[in-house]
């Protein structure tokens, strides 16, 4: 009921709100303040010595410090001359790598510059975030500055079609902030940020250091925002999964910035199996996104299929015991004791969500070589993906209500998708897609030379090719091998080269009965294990010729006629 | 064709109304049907279902701006339908919506039994007055529209997850101003 009403309610708002949701296009953001934006480009810390300190015009008037995660430090003379340039980081030292900046305009440094990030992918995102942080003894001077770096950082954000925004910041140049800095390994001006975004968000130092300009101001724009500690986020995710913290090995944890979301991306390991990765609202602390992989150590055992089994076997031995202890407690809470982090209540379980993906493939567990599983709670679905011989299957399963939401199945025998919307048990078979072909040309099968029927199905259909030949006359016909519709029909053309008739084949060429396949083509089925599914049986029928792929077979008492007729049935399935 | 010269074939009676209609709507009109109801057919036939109840309106009413209306057509003609099929499943992006929205009253007895639907409607404008431009489209697009998270990921501009955590936190924001209204009402 008071889902009716909500629904009722939300139905009945004005159409200025319709008319924004329809109309609505992600805006281009410029601005020089604000800093709501996506991704980071740089700080660019700008450290002017003062005046006093140096004299001349080839003397250090001030120090340029960027950082685009690559951190470039500058010092430029009081004519904007570059005097040099010095790679705070990694990053930098790519971005800076054979360039030569001494004694050139600053204006020109910073193109330079700004090309190479470019050319070094380091300014293709949505956003590009800047932070210039002047250190001046003199304020005046290092504001004027400032300015100056925001107008030609934004000039060339628009020559190159980026989208961002410069922010000036002028710093203080204490000696402590150098050495923090340095210890750091980021520039003044970016410590400088973190250091506030530390104080106003109650997020650790070290972490915010670790973050992108854009990143850092985005949490400055968030405000009281009171981001968890790593360790915090950590132990969440470890709690989650129900495995002892002892047990658990950190392989990484790192805080990441997405549309204004802050989250920990933590991965950890239990034992030589089992990968663990959680993505943890750093606000909040609630769990995005949780993943459980198995490790396959194939290459360890040799013996790829039987290790995974093993794995699954142990998966479900794990979740059956549990399930039993579940019972015995009466608890329908502690039904999910396992050490798969599934959704607490209504979602499936990873065994059940196989089962159900092995059972729609045909295939069974022990066959199988579980490749990922992933559980992804916020979305409410399983992604599944094994193989099976040399047929590969992705399922995405609801882990709500079991459903399938899509599978795929590629098989890398080159026989391509299986999958099909056709009905395999409506189609008909080999010889009755012939002998509709055979009527409507109006000729016996005791008159063919050579026949040869391809059956072919595809996502949403499934056909016959029938190829014949009456003498020297060829005949073609494509039909719907579920309504049994002629959808194309050649004929007659001249003979195509026909295979020399095989000698020795008159046991055979006795044979009065034309060939009936005693097995329809059967189509569409998900091929299972690692047997090629273009391969059909030769039928078994005694009387008739066996309808095997390129067999020969006689032809059926034509008066005069000395070649057999060749049947042949050939299968390929092909992808969409 | 703008909209006047569509409503304009509506008032003269000619089919080519419909047709227009459906050349610069239909797709809009087609998607909403089927966020609501998850299957094409069913959809199609509510779409066509919804320009015969536009036929039959227009005139005399002169709705402007068009699509609007029409998709209040397809979303009433929609949930119809929804209901009568109600029985059979529960797995369109409509009920993950709605069943979103269900813990927004968490208090029935004593703000549902108060608020009537009207109140609660103004209740929620003012709520989305108090949001940000891109967290009202968001919901509205999801609560309106019935929109999943992939395709209001893509109109936005942000990824799925985020538009999910964004979700979350304007379910939990409204359902608290509910509940502060909701004691002055």
């Amino acid at each position: 009921m008071k889902q009716n009403k909500m629904v009722e309610a939300i139905g009945g708002i004005s159409d200025k709100y319709l008319n924004e949701a329809i109309s609505y296009k992600p805006q281009k953001r410029f601005k020089y303040a604000g800093w709501m934006g996506l991704v980071a480009l740089a700080a660019c810390a700008m450290i002017i010595m003062g005046i006093g300190m140096f004299k001349g015009t080839n003397k250090a008037d001030s120090v340029v410090a960027l950082d685009i995660n690559p951190s470039i430090e500058l010092i430029i003379s009081k004519h904007d001359k570059v005097l040099s340039v010095k790679a705070l980081n990694e990053d930098a030292e790519v971005v800076l790598k054979d360039m030569d900046l001494k004694n050139v305009d600053l204006d020109t440094a910073l193109n330079a510059i700004i090309g190479s990030l470019l050319k070094n992918g380091y300014l293709d995102e949505v956003y590009n975030a800047v932070n210039v942080c002047v250190e001046n003894n003199d304020e005046g001077r290092a504001n004027s500055l400032g300015e100056k770096f925001k107008a030609e950082i934004g000039n060339l954000f628009d020559d190159n079609d980026l989208i961002g925004g410069v922010n000036y910041q002028f710093c203080s140049n204490s000696e402590e902030s150098k050495k923090l800095a340095e210890e750091y390994g980021v520039s003044v001006g970016k410590l400088s940020l973190a250091q506030t975004v530390s104080a106003n968000t109650g997020m650790a130092l070290e972490v915010a250091v670790e973050l992108s300009i854009s990143e850092l101001w985005d949490l400055l724009d968030a405000g009281n925002a009171n981001i968890i500690t790593k360790d915090t986020a950590y132990k969440i995710a470890v709690a989650d999964a129900k495995v002892e913290e002892a047990a658990a090995k950190l392989v990484s944890n790192k805080i990441q910035e997405t549309g204004g979301l802050f989250t920990y991306a933590i991965k950890f390991t239990v034992g030589e199996n089992e990968l663990y990765k959680y993505e943890i609202d750093a606000v909040e602390g609630t769990i995005l996104e949780r993943e459980y992989e198995y490790v396959s150590k194939e290459e360890t055992t040799g013996d790829s299929n039987q290790n995974a089994s093993t794995e699954v076997e142990k998966e479900s031995a794990a979740e059956d015991s549990t399930e039993i202890e579940t019972e015995s407690d009466g608890s329908d809470a502690k039904e999910e004791e396992t050490k798969t982090p599934v959704e607490p209540a209504k979602q499936i379980t990873k065994k059940e969500a196989l089962a159900i993906a092995y059972k729609d493939a045909g295939v069974i567990e022990k066959a199988v070589k579980l490749e990922e599983l992933k559980h992804k709670p916020v979305e409410k679905e399983y992604h599944i993906e094994f193989s099976v011989g040399l047929v590969d299957y992705v399922y995405v399963i609801n882990a709500v209500d079991g459903s399938i939401i899509s599978k795929e199945s590629e098989d890398k025998t080159g026989a391509g998708d299986t999958t099909t919307d056709v009905d395999t048990n409506k189609t008909i078979s080999a010889d009755e897609a012939l002998k509709i072909a055979l009527a409507k040309a109006g000729i016996e099968f005791k008159d063919l030379t050579t026949c040869d029927i391809k059956y072919t199905v595809k996502k949403a259909s499934a056909e016959y090719k029938v190829h014949f030949h009456v003498g020297k006359e060829h005949y073609e016909y494509t039909i719907n091998a579920v309504t049994g519709e002629i959808v194309e029909k050649v004929h007659p053309t001249p003979v195509q080269p026909v295979q020399p008739v095989k000698p020795g084949d008159k046991e055979e060429a006795s044979k009065p009965t034309p060939p009936t396949p005693s097995e329809t083509p059967t189509t569409p089925e998900l091929p299972t294990l690692s047997e090629k599914p273009t391969a059909p049986e030769a039928p078994t029928a005694p009387a008739a010729p066996t309808l095997q792929e390129g067999h020969t077979h006689p032809t059926p008492a034509g008066p005069g006629k000395k070649e057999d007729a060749k049947v042949s049935i050939s299968f390929e399935k092909l992808a969409n | 064709m703008l909209d006047e010269e569509i409503i304009e074939l509506f008032f003269a009676r000619s089919e080519q109304a419909l047709k227009e209609l459906e050349a610069k709507y239909g797709k809009m009109c087609l998607q909403t049907s089927y966020n609501i109801l998850g299957n094409h057919s069913d959809a199609e036939e509510c779409v066509n279902d919804s320009y015969l109840g536009a036929w039959n309106a227009i005139p005399p009413t002169k709705p402007n701006p068009l699509l609007t209306y029409v998709l209040k057509i397809v979303r009433n003609v929609s949930l119809n339908r929804y209901h009568k099929n109600q029985a059979q499943k529960r797995n369109s992006s409509y009920d993950l919506a709605v069943e979103e929205l269900s813990e927004l009253i968490a208090t029935p007895e004593t703000v549902e039994s108060i608020i009537e639907a009207n109140e609660l409607t103004a209740a929620i404008e003012v709520f989305l007055e108090m949001i940000s431009d891109i967290d009202r489209v968001i919901f509205v697009r999801r609560y309106w529209f019935y929109d999943d998270y992939k395709h209001i990921a893509k109109r936005v501009g942000l990824s799925e997850k985020n538009v999910s955590v964004k979700l979350t936190r304007l379910r939990k924001q409204l359902k608290d101003y509910l509940s502060e209204r909701g004691s002055f009402l």
